[in-house]
């Protein structure tokens, strides 16, 4: 098998001559004497001219010279190239007149150092790149070189048969045989992923960089437009007038367009364009999914000759409704310029007309009285004129669908949106040019973090639109802070500060709130310690990152009689966890126990849905089902999904993320158990696995629901020392609130033993001391007041004694 | 030839200029019909004679860049002659 030791022989000559004589002096030197020879022929014209037979023979010399030595630099050139070049083919995807060898860069790096190939990898130019990319000083970089450790040699890398080795195949042999790497880049806290990434992200640019240098090459040359491709087609002049050549109006956009799925759909576009028959698209994609770039895409292979043959010369022309809508807005204007437009372009032979949010032009032709499918429907029959739409689900769904036979003259292509590893690859171009735009450098893991984070914090719009707003948004930011570079850290603050939700490493006051959550919950919630610990725990989880990023942050059901805490632990919790209790949710699930439910949460054909609604407005909060069980089935089945995936999709065909959402159900199902075994509850997991156990044997809740909750926590009834802490709680939120408003209440605790005994019931738990404190003390207080026996800034005393026996007797209702 | 689309020329090179056709009226009227031809024949005849020009200029084009690349190779080939030679006759004549 051939090594890497055998392949880079042919390159060391070059690579010397380089090192000789860099390509950049190269370059230098032969501008250089191109200049001199054409002033030597300058000087030789005008002595033969002024001076006739005086310096000819010494300025020809000089031409000469010059001459002689201006092609010995391009000859020098031309070799350089014929090596500098190789295998760049095979990295833009085309055929290449030799499928094996190595490229410059990895012979320029192997013959560095071919003993070891780790020390010589990195101390490449486009190793000390990946080095920035990958955010690891060169210090770092040397204690790794000093350190005693097995070397891989330039003749232990085989190379395949069949491609190009390029700096990319060798970092992957590299990071898996040099066991000394993965472990020095494990310390830098570099994964294989991120270091792959970025060899990649670096290694690709720089083959752009050469492929845009080789002006020459098949791939630039095929740019240009043939002179005389029009003469062949006819020109639809009317359609000029309102609409744009989608390859003019981007030339210099490629979202996406080298992503293997995109891809696929290209080449699905080209087979439809190019049938007899029913040859028109509709791209079904929500905004931001890149419709546009695919078709830009289209347009480009059209261009450049790389679609397929029968549709060579074809253009795409976006259709400008707004204009035409603008100047045609009477109905047989706006049909006779249509009808115009489009027999032009079905004369022409080389035109598709791309309407962009074609339910919508339907929409607003319907609104002036002009059925644009009627009138489309002729042109849509027709072979040499194409049709292509792009909708979105929703508009799909509520519009093109329900016209039947106009929907069928279309072929659907659905584009769905990005994911996250085809994002950052998009993401590393806008990338490059942002850093030049704004003078900023990114680390590699920054981009890989902007991908990630606007996949999961971003609600509104699509992959990858949001991760490229994103990006652009984040470089300009950075431009006006007079931040360089961008880090991970940077990308979680900018998150953070934009959503309001804590993202990437903690800080101090953070990781005290986490480590110490059972105490601040137990500051609002008394007793429960189980209930309190199981949540804490969970939240931990989900902070420290190890949970699935796909589910909501977290999810649980809460068991117990009424009147235990259940309402009030969640509000504690939206609290602690998202700032303020008002961040809260709550949906009384008793509500959406008929057949109309679901349509209530998610939306219907008429209206939005509730669920729906709220999470668009607020992605991040609390969501707190009260009385689950009573919920209607397609709830349920509803909240198997959501409590699985993070979203559901509403009736407008949006995906509706859950993924920043905590979700709470409660019930009081099982209740009667819970209270029942309240006393004999030794060893709470089994008891509390008799409790569920009991609801799925009741039928009250499907097992499958019960198991997507990332915890099922049962509340205890509450004991008597619970009730008196209960009681002393809101007493002293009470006294808070009173001295807010300038009056100083101590309230005795001998009046505890009476709220706790009038205030707590059996089947309702702490729910009556709010109103037993109401009429008992807040009534007492609103009397002294208004008496005049309490002025502001004075201190009162409170004791059971100050209540008069009507007073008591109030409370007993 | 992809520049000067000397295939796509080639195989339209009697078809009306940029598609421009009249299309005949519905019953029959000698005026009328003599229009028609008329003007499809002048379609054709100026397609025709673009596309003839931008074919002589076409091929023309290609004829001498087929010689210059015959002259490039030629002076590849021959570049340590023409390269040593052209210095050192240089500095004969300048000295």
């Amino acid at each position: 098998m051939e090594t890497l030791a055998t392949k880079i022989k042919i390159f060391e000559s070059a690579i010397r001559l380089s090192r000789f004589l860099p390509r950049k002096a190269m370059t230098r030197l032969r501008y250089l004497f191109f200049i001199m020879m054409i002033l030597s022929v300058i000087a030789l014209v005008t002595s033969s001219l002024l001076t006739p037979g005086l310096y000819e023979t010494k300025t020809i010399g000089l031409s000469l010279i010059f001459l002689g030595l201006w092609l010995e630099q391009v000859c020098l050139y031309i070799y350089h190239n014929s090596f500098y070049f190789r295998g760049l083919d095979s990295i833009v995807g085309q055929e290449a007149k030799t499928k094996t060898g190595i490229t410059y860069e990895v012979a320029e790096m192997t013959l560095g150092n071919p003993d070891d190939l780790t020390g010589a990898f990195f101390s490449s130019k486009i190793g000390q790149h990946i080095l920035a990319r990958l955010n690891i000083a060169t210090t770092e970089y040397s204690n790794l070189l000093d350190s005693a450790r097995h070397k891989i040699t330039s003749q232990d890398i085989p190379l395949q048969t069949n491609q190009t080795t390029t700096l990319i195949d060798i970092s992957r042999h590299l990071y898996m045989y040099d066991i000394d790497l993965q472990q020095w880049l494990t310390k830098q806290a570099v994964t294989r992923e991120i270091f792959q990434g970025a060899v990649n992200f670096v290694v690709k640019s720089h083959h752009a960089y050469k492929r845009q240098l080789r002006w020459w090459s098949r791939d630039q040359l095929s740019h240009t437009v043939g002179i005389a491709d029009e003469l062949a087609y006819g020109t639809a002049f009317e359609l000029e007038k309102f609409s744009r050549n989608l390859y003019d109006g981007a030339v210099y956009s490629d979202l996406g367009g080298s992503a293997p799925h995109t891809q696929v759909l290209i080449e699905k576009i080209e087979q439809i364009l190019a049938r007899s028959k029913a040859s028109n698209v509709l791209l079904i994609g929500n905004a931001g999914v890149g419709k546009m770039d695919i078709l830009i895409q289209v347009a480009k292979r059209f261009k450049t000759g790389k679609g397929l043959n029968s549709l060579s010369g074809q253009h795409l022309i976006l259709l400008d409704s707004e204009q035409l809508f603008a100047l045609c807005s009477e109905p047989t204007t706006l049909e006779q310029e249509l009808i115009t437009m489009l027999n032009q372009a079905a004369e022409a032979g080389n035109v598709s007309v791309v309407i962009e949010n074609i339910g919508n032009f339907i929409t607003k032709g319907a609104s002036l009285g002009v059925s644009i499918p009627e009138l489309l429907d002729t042109y849509l029959a027709i072979p040499n004129l194409h049709i292509i739409g792009t909708d979105s689900p929703n508009q799909y769904h509520n519009v093109i669908e329900p016209l039947g036979a106009f929907a069928k003259r279309f072929e659907e292509i659905l584009v769905e949106p990005a994911d996250i590893e085809h994002t950052t690859t998009i993401l590393e171009p806008i990338a490059l040019q942002e850093e030049v735009r704004h003078k900023i450098f990114f680390i590699y893991e920054a981009i890989e973090t902007i991908t990630k984070s606007a996949d999961r914090y971003l609600t509104e719009g699509a992959m990858p639109d949001k991760a490229i707003t994103l990006l652009v948004e984040i470089a300009s930011n950075a431009d006006r802070e007079n931040v360089s570079i961008i880090t991970p850290e940077y990308i979680h603050t900018y998150i953070s500060n934009k959503t309001g939700i804590p993202v990437g490493p903690m800080n101090d006051d953070e990781r005290d709130t986490l480590m110490h959550l059972e105490d601040k919950l137990h500051e609002r919630i008394v007793d429960q310690v189980a209930a309190v610990s199981a949540i804490a725990r969970t939240m931990r989880r989900a902070r420290a990152d190890i949970e699935r990023s796909d589910k909501p942050i977290g999810s649980f059901l809460f068991l117990g009689p009424t009147g235990v805490g259940k309402t009030e632990t969640a509000k504690a919790l939206a609290e602690v966890f998202f700032g303020s209790e008002d961040t809260m949710v709550r949906f009384d699930m008793s509500e959406f126990s008929g057949e109309d439910a679901l349509e209530r949460l998610i939306g219907g054909f008429q209206r939005t849905g509730a669920l729906s609604d709220r999470l668009q407005e607020h992605p991040y909060t609390l969501v707190l089902l009260d009385e689950f069980e009573k919920a209607n089935v397609a709830v349920h089945d509803l909240f198997l999904q959501i409590l699985d995936e993070g979203y559901f999709t509403d009736n407008r065909g949006n995906r509706v993320n859950l993924r920043n959402a905590i979700i709470i159900a409660t019930s009081n199902a099982g209740s009667d158990l819970i209270s029942h075994t309240s006393n004999i509850r030794t060893e709470q997991p089994l008891l509390n696995q008799n409790i569920i156990d009991h609801i799925i044997k009741a039928r009250i809740l499907k097992p499958e629901l019960i198991n997507r909750f990332d915890s099922t926590i049962v509340f205890e009834p509450l004991t008597e020392s619970a009730q008196h802490n209960i009681t002393r709680l809101m007493l002293n939120e009470l006294t808070d609130r009173i001295q807010t408003r300038g009056y100083n209440i101590v309230i005795n605790a001998d009046v505890i033993p009476l709220l706790v005994e009038r205030g707590f019931d059996a089947r309702f738990g702490a729910r009556p001391l709010q109103r037993v404190i109401q009429n008992l003390v807040e009534e007492k207080i609103a009397k002294l007041i208004i008496t005049g026996s309490l002025q502001k800034g004075d201190t009162i005393d409170l004791n059971l004694a100050d209540f008069t026996s009507e007073e008591l007797a109030a409370t007993t209702v | 030839m992809q520049f000067f689309s000397l295939p796509e020329l080639f195989s339209s090179l009697f078809s009306p200029y940029k598609r421009i056709v009249e299309s005949r009226t519905v019953g029959f009227n000698l005026e009328a019909w003599a229009g028609v031809i008329i003007i499809n024949i002048m379609s054709r005849l100026i397609g025709l004679l673009v596309r003839t020009i931008i074919i002589v200029v076409g091929i023309s084009t290609l004829t001498i860049f087929t010689f210059v690349g015959l002259f490039s190779y030629a002076l590849w080939i021959g570049a340590p002659l023409v390269i040593t030679g052209s210095i050192l006759s240089g500095i004969y004549l300048w000295w």
